[in-house]
C-alpha cells in the first residue's frame, strides 16, 4: 500500500513585494516576504511502504517545501491545490497526535531541534506529548537508547554533545514514537563527513531492519546515492525525473542537466568515458574501481600515460616558492587551560602570499584552534607567529583586523546584526569612518558596497533580510562583510559546510577572484573534494601539528584514505588523478 | 461527543487551578501574616518571602491556566535565556547587568504578562547558575515587576521602541527608585533585627551606588537595544504568524 | 569531581522537603540552641558534599558572621547593658547577641543553600514541580537547555566580530561597551530564528496535541517513603515546640531565652537535631554498609 500519494500538488507562498532569487526559503522554512511564481507545481509522487526515497535538487528547488507538506503542523502558509493522501486517507483528516506518532520529521539544524536539557528527557519528549504511561515510556526509551548506542551519554546535558550526537539524538527521539515513515530534510548538512556517514548508515539500518519508509533530501550524494531505492530530482518546483538511481543518472546525462555535476564521481567518470548501458553504471567507489579495471584489463599500469595537464589550474610551484611569505608559524604550542592537554604541538607553517592554502584533517585535531592562534584569539605559550613579516604580538589593539587579516567564522550568522544585507555591509563602513582611518562620503561608501556585493555575487540580495537567505548566500554575504575590512589575508573556517555543489562552485569563483586581487586565503576544511579542486597548496593537520604540505595533486595522490573519491577509484591504475576530470582525461589519453 | 467531554474535563481542571490561585492569594497571605504576628517580633523576612512567593505563584498559575500556544512559550523561553546569557557578552564589565533591561524590552514587545513571566523566570534560572539563596524570591518578584510595568507603560504609550531616550530614562529610573529598593529590602530584612529609621536609612543609602550602576546599565541597554530588539521580535511575530491561530 | 553523597541519591521530593523544612525553621526560630545546631550541621553536610574544598567556603563565611553581628547594635539600640557609647547611642550587649544570632542564621542559610545548589540540580527541581504545572516547567526546561548554548554562541559572536575588527574600535568606555550590545543584538536574531525551529520540532512531535504525561528517571521507593514519614513526624514535633513556646527567644530590649528547665525546648531541639542530621546520617550509614560488605569478601 502506498504510504504517501501526492496528487497534482501546487503551492505558492503568500506574495509580497521584493524580488525572488535562487535560494528562497529552503532554509528558513517559512512564508517569506517575496513573490515566487509557484514554489511547487503539479507534483505527483507516490511513496510505497518500506521504500527508501532520495529527493535531490539545487538549493531552492522546493525540496523542503514539498517535505513540509507531508506533515500538517509544518505545512507553510500559502495557496495550495491538489491532494496528499497518507495511507489512502487525506493527510489533514488525521489529527496532530496521529501524525506526530506516525510521521517522523528530522530537520536540518541539529541544535535548534532539541527541546529539553537532558538526553533522557529529550528521548522521551515525543512520548510525553502523546500522553503515554510511565511504564511504556521507560521501555521505549531504554530500547531506543540501546538501539542507537546512546547509553553512554544517556544522563548528559544536551549541551555537552557533538553535532553528530545531537542529530542522532533527534533521530532516536523520533524513532521512539515508532513512526511508519521518516522524513529527513538535509539531516547531515551541519555535520562533518564522518558523523554524516555514521548518521546515514543508521538511517539505512532503520530502513533495512525495521522497514520504516524513508524520504530524505541530501546534497552530499556520495554516501547515500547507491543506497536509495528510488531517486526523485526536482527542479524549479517540479519533479524532473523519478526512477532508480541508475535511470536517474542516465536521464540527467542525456539531458546534460546541471544536476549531473552533483552525481557521485564514479557516475561522472562512467559517462565521461563514453559509458552507455544504464545497468552497468558504477555507483560506488568499489564498482568504479572494477569498471576501470575492466577498461584497462591486461594492460600494464607502467605503460599508461600518467601526465595530467595541470597548468593554469593552480599557481605553479615555482611561482609559490618565489612569492614572499604571508604567514609564518614557528614551533607554536598552545593549550586552553593550564592543566589540559596541548592542542597545538609545535606547528610549523609557511604560507606564501597570494595563495589559496587548505588545511585538511580529522575532527578535533586542532585545525580551528590553529586559525584562532593566527588571528590572536588563542595566544600560544611557546613559539612565534609572523603576519606579513611582522610579529603577531607587535600588532596592537584592533590593528591586526584593520586591513591586514580577517576571519570568516564557521557559522556565517555570527556576523549578522542588521535587518538587511545592505545595512550589514554599511555597518562595516561607519566603523572605519569613526576610526578616522578614512574619510569617505556616503556616495563612495555605497560604491564600495556595490563593488564588494558584485564581487561576492550578492548584488541582487541587498534588500533581503540576512536570515531569509539560504546557507550559501549567507556565507557569501558574510564574506562580503569580512572583505570590507580590506584584509590581505583571509581565514576561512569550514567555508563549504552545508552548501550544495552549485553554491560551492560559486563560492570558489569568488575566492579565485579575490586571489587575483592579491588576497591570501587560508581555509580549514573537511571538504576534501573542494580543497583538491581549488587550493594551491594543501596541508594535513594531525595530532596538533601540520604533517605534510604539498600541491593538491601530489598531496591527495599520496593519501589512501583521506583523499577524493575520484582518486580512490582510480589509484590502482593512475598515479596522479585527483579530480573526476583527471580520470576522464587519462582514460581518453590511454584509449 | 468525545471532544465535548474532553473540553468539559479541561474546564474542570481549569477551575481547580483557578481556585488554587485564588486560595493562595486570599488565604495564603493573611495566614502568613497571622502566623508572623503570632510569632512575635522580627518575622519580616519569613512573612515577606512567603507573601512574595504567593504573588509570583499567582502570576505563574494564571499564565499556566491560559494554556499559551507553543510558539509563545518558546518565545518567552528564548527571551529568558537571552536575558540570562546576555551577561556573557559583557565579561569585561562584571558589574554590568543588562538582564532587567532585556526583561523590560520583552515586556514592551510581548505584553505585561509575558514581561512578568520573563522577569521572574530569568531571575530564577540565573540563580541556578550563580547560586540560589534567600534573595531568590525577591529577585523573581522584582524582575517580574519590572517586566510587568514596562508592559503596561508600553500599552499606555509611555515606553515605546520609538521614544528611545524617554524609555531608557523611565527604565533606569525604575531601577533606581523601585526595583533596586525592593532588592535592598531583602537585605534589610535578613541583616537587621529592627526596622527603624537608622536601619532603613543605612541599608538604602549603602544600596544606592549599586542601584545607580544597575540603573545605568539598564538605561544603556534600553537606549541601545530596545529599538533593534523590538524590531526583531516584531519580525518574528509577523514572519511566523506568531499571533495567528496555530 | 565530587563524590556523590547518599542523600542526593534519594528521591528529589525527599531532598526538597528536607530543604524546605530546614530553611523554614532556621529562619523562623531565633533560639541560640536551634541556630547553632543548624549552623553546625549545615557545615558538616556541606563538607560531606564538597569534600576538602568546602572548608575554604566555610572559613570564608566568618567575616559575614562578624560583620552582621557587629553592625546590628549600631542600628538597634535596645537593651540596657551598654558596652560603650558612640556619641549619644549605646552599643548594647543584648543587641550584640541579637546580631550574633542573626549572623548565625544568615551563615547557616547560606551554607544550606550552598549544599542545596549541589544536590538539587535543575532536573530534580523540574521533577518535583513538573507535574503540577506543565507549561511553566516546559518553559523552565527550555531555558535551562538554551542558556549554556546561548552563552557559547555569545562567545562565538564575540570572537567572530573581533576577527573582523568590530570589537575593539577604540579605547573609550563607549567604544568598549557598544560592541557588546551588538553581540546581544546578533544573539537575539540567531536565538529567535532557532526558537521557531524548536517550536516546529515540538509540534512535530505532538506537543500540545492533548493530555501530556511526564517521564522521569527517578523513582519513589520504600526508603523514600520512610524518610518522608520520619521528616513529617520530626517537623510536627518542632512545630509543637514552637507553639508551646519552647523555642521562644527575644534579645532586645531584654534578653529572654527559654532555658534548659523547659521540657519543650528539649523535645524541639532533639527533633531539630535529628531532622537536620538525616543527610549526614544517611551518608555515614551507607559508608559503613560498604565497609562491612567489603570486609566480608
Amino acid at each position: 500500500m502506498a504510504c504517501f500519494e501526492i496528487k497534482n500538488l501546487s503551492f505558492s507562498y503568500p506574495g509580497a513585494p521584493g524580488g525572488a532569487s535562487e535560494g528562497d526559503r529552503e532554509h528558513s522554512g517559512a512564508p517569506g516576504y517575496f513573490d515566487t511564481p509557484k514554489a511547487l507545481q503539479d507534483i505527483d509522487l507516490t511513496v510505497e511502504d518500506g521504500e527508501y526515497v532520495l529527493l535531490c535538487g539545487k538549493s531552492g528547488c522546493g525540496k523542503t517545501t514539498l517535505l513540509r507538506h507531508c506533515k500538517t503542523v509544518l505545512t507553510p502558509h500559502g495557496k495550495r491545490e491538489g491532494k496528499i493522501l497518507f495511507h489512502g486517507k487525506p493527510l489533514e483528516k488525521s489529527d496532530q497526535r496521529t501524525q506526530a506518532a506516525r510521521i517522523g520529521y528530522v530537520m536540518q539544524d541539529p541544535d535548534a531541534q532539541i527541546v529539553t536539557d537532558k538526553v533522557w528527557h529529550e528521548l522521551a519528549f515525543g512520548l510525553e506529548s502523546l500522553g503515554m504511561d510511565q511504564k511504556t515510556m521507560r521501555l521505549r526509551v531504554a530500547e531506543m537508547a540501546s538501539y542507537f548506542g546512546i547509553q553512554d551519554w544517556f544522563c548528559k546535558d544536551v549541551g555537552q554533545l557533538s553535532g553528530g550526537q545531537k542529530q542522532l539524538l533527534n533521530l532516536a527521539s523520533i524513532m521512539a514514537m515508532q513512526p511508519d515513515v521518516l522524513i529527513l530534510d538535509e539531516p547531515t548538512s551541519q555535520l562533518d563527513p564522518i558523523a554524516a556517514a555514521d548518521f546515514l548508515n543508521t538511517v539505512r539500518k532503520i530502513n533495512l531492519e525495521l522497514g520504516t519508509t524513508i524520504l530524505i533530501t541530501e546534497h552530499r550524494l556520495e554516501d547515500i546515492y547507491h543506497a536509495a531505492d528510488r531517486v526523485v530530482v526536482m527542479d524549479q518546483g517540479q519533479i524532473l525525473t523519478d526512477g532508480t538511481p541508475r535511470q536517474v543518472c542516465d536521464f540527467l546525462q542525456g539531458r546534460e542537466h546541471e544536476m549531473f555535476t552533483a552525481m557521485p564521481a564514479p557516475v561522472q567518470v562512467y559517462y565521461g568515458t563514453g559509458g552507455v548501458a544504464v545497468e552497468n553504471c558504477p555507483l560506488t567507489v568499489r564498482e568504479g574501481r572494477s569498471f576501470l579495471s575492466g577498461i584497462f584489463a591486461g594492460r600494464d599500469p607502467e605503460s599508461l600515460v600518467q601526465e595530467i595537464e595541470v597548468s593554469g589550474r593552480h599557481k605553479s610551484e615555482g611561482e609559490l616558492e618565489n612569492s614572499p611569505l604571508s604567514i609564518v608559524m614557528k614551533e607554536v604550542w598552545f593549550r586552553y587551560e593550564k592543566d589540559t592537554p596541548d592542542v597545538l604541538r609545535g606547528v610549523d607553517l609557511e604560507i606564501p602570499q597570494g595563495s589559496i592554502f587548505a588545511v585538511v584533517g580529522g575532527n578535533g585535531t586542532g585545525k580551528s584552534t590553529m586559525l584562532k592562534s593566527v588571528c590572536g584569539v588563542c595566544r600560544p605559550y611557546r613559539g612565534k607567529i609572523w603576519i606579513e613579516g611582522k610579529r603577531l604580538d607587535k600588532y596592537k589593539g584592533g590593528e591586526l583586523f584593520a586591513g591586514t587579516l580577517a576571519m570568516l567564522p564557521q557559522d556565517p550568522k555570527s556576523v549578522f546584526v542588521k535587518k538587511t544585507v545592505r545595512e550589514e555591509l554599511l555597518e562595516m563602513c561607519d566603523g572605519r569612518a569613526a576610526n578616522g582611518a578614512a574619510d569617505r562620503s556616503a556616495a563612495s561608501e555605497e560604491e564600495q558596497i556595490l563593488k564588494i556585493a558584485e564581487l561576492c555575487e550578492i548584488d541582487d540580495l541587498l534588500d533581503r533580510h540576512p536570515y531569509d537567505l539560504s546557507g550559501g548566500e549567507q556565507q557569501r554575504t558574510a564574506l562580503a562583510k569580512v572583505m570590507l575590512t580590506e584584509p590581505k589575508i583571509l581565514l576561512l573556517d569550514e567555508p563549504t559546510k552545508g552548501m550544495d555543489s552549485f553554491f560551492k562552485q560559486k563560492f570558489a569563483r569568488v575566492l579565485k577572484r579575490l586571489q587575483t586581487e592579491g588576497v591570501t586565503v587560508v581555509m580549514v576544511s573537511h571538504d576534501v573534494e573542494f580543497c583538491a579542486r581549488y587550493a594551491d597548496l594543501t596541508g594535513m593537520f594531525f595530532d596538533g601539528s601540520i604533517v605534510t604540505v604539498n600541491t593538491p595533486e601530489k598531496f591527495f595522490a599520496r593519501n589512501s584514505f583521506y583523499t577524493t573519491a575520484a582518486n580512490r577509484m582510480s589509484r590502482h591504475i593512475f598515479q596522479n588523478a585527483v579530480n573526476v576530470e583527471d580520470v576522464i582525461e587519462l582514460c581518453r589519453k590511454n584509449r | 461527543m468525545q471532544e465535548k467531554s474532553i473540553k468539559e474535563n479541561w474546564a474542570g481542571r481549569r477551575s481547580v487551578k483557578q481556585w488554587i490561585a485564588l486560595g493562595l492569594v486570599i488565604i495564603g497571605i493573611p495566614a502568613v501574616l497571622l502566623l508572623s504576628w503570632q510569632m512575635g517580633d522580627r518575622k519580616y523576612y519569613l512573612t515577606s518571602m512567603l507573601v512574595l512567593l504567593c504573588a509570583v505563584a499567582a502570576f505563574w498559575l494564571s499564565f499556566e491556566r491560559r494554556r499559551p500556544k507553543t510558539r509563545e512559550m518558546v518565545l518567552i523561553a528564548v527571551m529568558c535565556a537571552i536575558a540570562v546569557a546576555s551577561r556573557a557578552a559583557f565579561i569585561m564589565f562584571p558589574q554590568f547587568k543588562p538582564i532587567v533591561g532585556i526583561v523590560m524590552i520583552c515586556g514592551m514587545a510581548l505584553g505585561p504578562q509575558a514581561g512578568f513571566m520573563t522577569g521572574s523566570i530569568s531571575a530564577f534560572v540565573s540563580n541556578f547558575i550563580f547560586g540560589q539563596g534567600a534573595w531568590t524570591p525577591w529577585q523573581m518578584f522584582a524582575f517580574g515587576l519590572a517586566g510587568l510595568l514596562a508592559g503596561y507603560l508600553c500599552r499606555a504609550g509611555v515606553m515605546t521602541g520609538g521614544r528611545r531616550l524617554v524609555t531608557a530614562l523611565i527604565g533606569g529610573g525604575m531601577i533606581l527608585v523601585l526595583i533596586g529598593p525592593i532588592l535592598d529590602t531583602c537585605t534589610l530584612f535578613t541583616m537587621s533585627s529592627v526596622i527603624n529609621t537608622e536601619a532603613v536609612g543605612a541599608v538604602y543609602l549603602s544600596g544606592l551606588p549599586f542601584n545607580a550602576v544597575h540603573g545605568a546599565a539598564v538605561f544603556l541597554t534600553l537606549l541601545i537595544l530596545a529599538h533593534p530588539m523590538i524590531e526583531k521580535l516584531d519580525r518574528i511575530k509577523v514572519k511566523y504568524g506568531l499571533m495567528e491561530a496555530e | 569531581m565530587n563524590r556523590q553523597d547518599a542523600f542526593s541519591g534519594y528521591s528529589p521530593q525527599v531532598n526538597f522537603i528536607f530543604y524546605i523544612g530546614t530553611v523554614f525553621f532556621t529562619v523562623l526560630i531565633v533560639h541560640p540552641a536551634f541556630l547553632i545546631c543548624s549552623l553546625v550541621l549545615a557545615a558538616v553536610y556541606y563538607l560531606q558534599v564538597r569534600g576538602r574544598q568546602g572548608l575554604r567556603t566555610i572559613v570564608g563565611m566568618s567575616p559575614v558572621f562578624v560583620v552582621v553581628s557587629a553592625i546590628n547594635p549600631l542600628l538597634n539600640t535596645g537593651g540596657d547593658r551598654a558596652l560603650f557609647y558612640l556619641g549619644q547611642r549605646p552599643y548594647t550587649l543584648e543587641a550584640l547577641y541579637y546580631g550574633m544570632a542573626l549572623g548565625c542564621m544568615l551563615t547557616a542559610v547560606i551554607l544550606w543553600f550552598a549544599s542545596y545548589n549541589r544536590t538539587m540540580t535543575s532536573d530534580k527541581f523540574m521533577f518535583v514541580f513538573g507535574r503540577k504545572s506543565p507549561v511553566i516547567s516546559m518553559i523552565l526546561t527550555m531555558v535551562f537547555r538554551m542558556v549554556p548554548g546561548f552563552q557559547r554562541k555569545a562567545r562565538q559572536i564575540t570572537t567572530a566580530r573581533r576577527c573582523i575588527g568590530r570589537m575593539e574600535t577604540g579605547s573609550s568606555l563607549q567604544s568598549k561597551l557598544l560592541p557588546s550590545f551588538a553581540v546581544v543584538s546578533a544573539l537575539t536574531s540567531w536565538a529567535l530564528e532557532g526558537g521557531v525551529i524548536t517550536a516546529d520540532s515540538m509540534q512535530s512531535r505532538g506537543y500540545g496535541s492533548g493530555k501530556r504525561s511526564a517521564f522521569s528517571i527517578y523513582s519513589f521507593v520504600k526508603r523514600d517513603r520512610l524518610t518522608v514519614c520520619l521528616m513529617i513526624l520530626l517537623m510536627m514535633g518542632i512545630l509543637a515546640a514552637v507553639l508551646r513556646g519552647g523555642t521562644r527567644a527575644s534579645y532586645t530590649p531584654e534578653l529572654l531565652v527559654s532555658g534548659y528547665d523547659d521540657p519543650w525546648l528539649w523535645i524541639g531541639s532533639i527533633c531539630w537535631f535529628v531532622f537536620l542530621s538525616i543527610p549526614v546520617a544517611v551518608d555515614v550509614v551507607e559508608e559503613m554498609r560498604w565497609h562491612v560488605l567489603r570486609s566480608k569478601i
